[in-house]
């Protein structure tokens, strides 16, 4: 393999990284603050692609504008989802835990095929297809952006967890539910919020997905295994995690497809997934124990 | 004779001329699927609700059962009766891997893992072309003998379906009795109390595990030779959340709840998509999903939970006024 070679592998996998990265911040913040692992969120990502998608081929809009619809109208939704189903999940078993956002998934999916059937369709607007050459590398311009973003949503989260008050009142309860209650937190109401957030971004994201990738109901079968295999590598609940799992998924999925064969690459990183819960379930940078946790 | 041996009686008589009233192909699929995905859920609900090991990765063993016995038919004309078998011996040596990497994991971690699992050998069936045909799927010819396991009527079918419904059903009533079924259910219920009591944790979930591996291999090879033809979609997540459906909505850990799930969604979702489906495609899995939705937030103790009642006498009032009196 030749240096250019590989540089063009690595800048390729980076940016494919980015994009893993910004699928699953949201993922990885529902569950670092209100423990729920979020078998829709798939579905969620799709909602994202198809309003998008809608806005760029019936509205003319352009797709980056769109963001600032379909993030609104996610959070919306995550806010509705959360009120109607996620709440009266709380506390409960595992297998209610589960099973309500897997049931959440079908009905999704089985909704998107009845309101948009079946066909894979993409949007084609000149930004699609623009590269950037930089010496000898060439980069896509919707994924040099998604990467831009990515890097964005997740240090501006970073810095609003940190250091605005909400971002503290999150905090605090993700580390302890009844200790935040105490402390005059409005906890239900910090859930709803943290769902919401997750869910723009997750849309966010479906939307500076739709200049790169197709979509069809079943889009975010694909996307989700991805997501779950970023987060747990990263270390669920860590914002940072999520960033640097991407990364690293990216890039081995990027190498992986070169040296073996791109039909064997998901399978490289599914064992790095089942690896990963193996060795250390609590990921690079979760907190020990957190796979360990049952609802309590 | 007591009320419930006639409740018995008329239940086995249901299960045994039930499909003979018609000879309707629909209605007689019908009778088929139930008593098929009965068994599995049956299976499933051996980790899934005794053990509370909720899989997502079923799908893995029913594949690994079906594309065993059909290879081997197919390849070497080995009866797919021996071929059930060797699927189920497969199927236990995957379950014994992937359970000792992943059975200490709790709750969603152990669905995801699981689920990745399954997700695996999909890519697996899809890429080993020379092995498995790739996505161009797995063909049996139409060649009806006994040996073959291949009939022409759909009431042979039933019956072995029937036979393997009641054998898993029988497993299960025995071991929910056994001393191995206490030890399951202290596992789910509290696996931390249960250990320090001196229950090896990961003997029992293994052995659970295998069991249930074993088992929906079985019905794995079953559906291969009922449909004759399937391909790398067989180790979906759709069927592995499918195959756990059931039982959450009969009755997760009870012996009946994964047949009566099934014997309630399948006829169910089949007239869903016969009617609407072909106008509104989706409207079947769309119920599903809101059933889960709907069952997992409501009942979440399953439709057993609700027939029982009905079916066992409750202690007199004045019973229960004794117990709260003391």
């Amino acid at each position: 393999m030749t240096l250019a070679l590989f540089a063009q592998l690595l800048v390729a996998g980076v940016l494919l990284g980015g994009v893993y990265a910004l699928i699953s911040i949201g993922l990885t913040l529902i569950f670092g603050v209100m423990r729920v692992v979020n078998f829709a969120h798939g579905e969620l990502l799709m909602l994202g692609m198809y309003l998008s998608y809608y806005l760029v081929t019936a509205v003319h809009m352009n797709p980056y504008l769109a963001l600032v619809v379909v993030a609104p109208a996610l959070y919306l939704f995550g806010l509705l989802v959360e009120v109607t189903i996620i709440r009266s999940t709380i506390g409960r078993s595992d297998v209610v835990q589960v099973f309500a956002t897997v049931g959440l998934s079908i009905v999704l999916q089985a909704g998107a095929l009845m309101a948009f059937s079946a066909n894979v369709v993409g949007i084609n607007v000149p930004i699609t297809n623009a590269l950037v050459q930089l010496g000898p590398l060439s980069m896509g311009v919707p994924q040099l952006l998604a990467f831009a973003a990515a890097m964005l949503v997740a240090s501006g989260l970073f810095v609003f967890l940190r250091s605005t008050d909400i971002g503290r009142a999150i905090r605090a309860t993700a580390q302890d539910r009844s200790a935040a209650a105490l402390m005059g937190i409005n906890v239900a109401g910090i859930y709803r919020l943290t769902f919401g957030l997750g869910s723009a971004m997750t849309g966010l994201a479906g939307a500076l997905l739709m200049p790169i990738y197709s979509v069809s109901p079943t889009v975010g079968e694909q996307f989700v295994l991805i997501a779950f295999v970023v987060v747990v590598l990263g270390g669920l609940g860590s914002v940072t995690g999520a960033l640097v799992g991407g990364l690293l998924i990216g890039i081995v999925e990027t190498f992986s497809g070169f040296v073996i064969d791109p039909q064997w690459k998901q399978a490289v990183y599914f064992l790095i997934f089942l690896g990963v819960l193996v060795f250390r379930p609590a990921g690079l940078f979760g907190a020990r124990g957190s796979e360990e946790l049952s609802t309590s | 004779m007591k009320r419930s041996t006639y409740g018995w009686l008329a239940l086995a008589l249901l299960a045994l001329v039930g499909p003979l009233i018609t000879d309707n192909s629909f209605i007689r699929d019908m009778w088929v699927l139930v008593a098929m995905w009965g068994a599995v859920a049956t299976a499933w609900n051996l980790i899934g609700g005794y053990a509370g090991g909720l899989s997502l990765g079923h799908a893995a063993f029913f594949g690994i059962g079906a594309y065993t016995s059909s290879l081997l038919y197919t390849t070497f004309h080995i009866s797919p009766w021996l071929g059930a078998l060797a699927g189920g011996v497969l199927a236990m040596l995957s379950a014994l891997v992937i359970g000792l990497i992943t059975i200490r994991l709790r709750g969603p971690f152990f669905a995801l893992a699981t689920l990745a699992f399954a997700a695996i050998l999909g890519i697996a069936a899809t890429n080993l072309r020379w092995l498995t045909h790739g996505s161009e799927g797995m063909t049996i010819p139409f060649a009806p003998s006994m040996n073959n396991a291949i009939f022409a009527s759909k009431l042979d079918y039933y019956y072995i379906a029937l036979a393997l419904l009641m054998v898993f059903i029988a497993t299960t009533w025995w071991i929910a009795r056994s001393r191995f079924g206490y030890y399951l259910v202290a596992l789910r219920e509290n696996e931390d109390a249960a250990q320090a009591l001196g229950i090896d944790g990961l003997r029992v979930k293994l052995t659970a595990t295998l069991l249930s591996a074993f088992m929906t291999a079985l019905v794995g090879s079953f559906y291969a030779q009922y449909r004759l033809f399937f391909d790398p979609s067989i180790f979906a997540t759709s069927l592995s959340v499918q195959i756990a459906l059931f039982p959450i909505i009969g009755g997760l850990g009870t012996v009946w709840g994964p047949l009566i799930g099934a014997a309630i969604l399948v006829p169910l979702t089949a007239e869903l998509r016969s009617t609407l489906g072909s106008s509104v495609a989706g409207i079947d899995t769309f119920v599903y999903g809101t059933v889960l939705i709907l069952g997992i937030l409501f009942v979440p103790n399953g439709l057993v939970s609700v027939l029982r009642p009905l079916f066992v006498r409750r202690p007199r009032p004045a019973d229960q006024n004794v117990q709260a009196g003391t």
